[in-house]
């Protein structure tokens, strides 16, 4: 009887050594290390802003100072900034819509976007649905850009259906995003 | 005691002209993010990570953000590190976070590496998307970099289910052996007929 328990608690025991490698395989080494747990934030002023009303394949100019980027101070590392923007649409229908230019050139029911910091006061450069480094070199925990922005809006859609530079009164909706990302 | 509250009337007249002549400046969409990079080593295909992101609001209503990845272009990766392979690999416990006014919410995410042994010994990066569901003319959008690096043996998977397995067959043919031989050669033979 004795013999017969010993038999099975050996055999129980040769088992568990034989599988420990096998368990302990589960629970491998991965390392997770998170970097700048403080905070990770910028600053855009203002959120809102109009070129109020626009007329066909004009320029429009906002102000080189309109603008304004900050790193967050408690931010724990440099950032890298990059730019985009989105087709406009009409806010009361959502059908008529300008197309952001990807080169550069307006059209009929295309526009294009341009920014200009204020470093450079003389050089814009073009923002289109892909992300553009907004500033070159990294951004600091409290440094600031100042910028602005330039519109070029669609050729005259007169003969369009719906052609709303001819009936007037359409307010066009974009929205432009700056991103960071840790340096 | 009359002149003095009148002082204090104007006064406040005069806060009220000043606050409505100069509106604060107001900020787009007032939130951060942490970590700002996440970074795991020696994750073995077939086995999988997990860890947190917070988000927090810093403004005076509720906002929804998005999470979502992006592959970011070679140039704007760390040196050595290639596109990562298949975004579908990472998921959120939420797509879309919640955050109340002044507070903070977290995410969990977790990557899942298949077991195959060609993704053993790779260096990755993909970047975490988190931008606010109501949007103004302009928006901040935050990244979190996720560096990812697999180790070099496929994991078996989940082996405990082999091994209580592998048990209880061992304690089943243990109960056999006792029984047949054990047993049976203490039992007491048959009397013999008389």
């Amino acid at each position: 009887m004795k013999l017969g328990i010993i038999t099975i608690l050996s055999a129980i025991i040769l088992a568990l050594i034989s599988c420990l490698p096998a368990m302990a395989q589960d629970s491998g080494n991965i390392t997770i290390t998170m970097s700048g747990a403080m905070e990770f934030s910028i600053n855009l002023t203002p959120a809102n802003w109009s070129f109020g009303t626009v007329s066909p394949n004009t320029d429009n100019k906002t102000d080189l100072m309109q603008f304004n980027l900050t790193v967050n101070p408690t931010s724990n590392c440099n950032v890298n900034t990059f730019i985009t923007a989105d087709d406009a649409v009409c806010v009361y229908d959502s059908t008529y819509v300008w197309t952001l230019s990807s080169d550069g050139n307006n059209g009929e029911r295309i526009y294009v976007l341009w920014f200009r910091v204020e470093e450079y006061p003389n050089t814009y450069i073009q923002i289109t649905k892909e992300q553009t480094q907004f500033r070159s070199l990294s951004m600091t925990p409290t440094e600031s850009v100042n910028f602005g922005l330039k519109l070029l809006t669609p050729q005259p859609d007169f003969g369009a259906d719906p052609g709303y530079f001819s009936v007037g009164d359409a307010t066009m909706q974009t929205h432009v995003t700056i991103s960071a990302v840790a340096a | 005691m009359v002149p003095q509250s009148k002082h204090l009337v104007y006064l406040a007249v005069f806060l009220l002209i000043v606050i409505i002549l100069f509106p604060f400046p107001a900020q787009a969409q007032n939130f951060s993010v942490s970590p700002m990079e996440i970074k795991i080593d020696n994750l073995s295909p077939g086995g999988k990570a997990q860890f947190n992101l917070t988000i927090r609001n810093k403004e005076d209503v509720n906002h929804v953000f998005a999470l979502t990845t992006y592959n970011p272009g070679e140039s704007e990766r760390r040196e050595g590190r290639a596109e990562f392979p298949d975004d579908s690999w990472i998921s959120f416990s939420s797509r879309k976070v919640s955050v109340e006014a002044n507070s903070e919410a977290k995410t969990k995410v977790t990557v899942a590496i298949p077991a195959n042994q060609k993704w053993a010994g790779k260096d990755w990066e993909i970047w975490l998307r988190v931008c606010p569901e109501e949007r103004e003319f302009l928006v901040v959008n935050y990244y979190i970099r996720l560096l990812v690096s697999t180790g070099g043996e496929v994991e078996a998977g989940t082996n405990v289910g082999v091994v209580i397995g592998i048990l209880v067959g061992i304690l089943l043919a243990a109960c056999v052996v006792y029984y047949f031989y054990f047993r049976r050669k203490a039992k007491p033979k048959h009397p013999e007929a008389v």
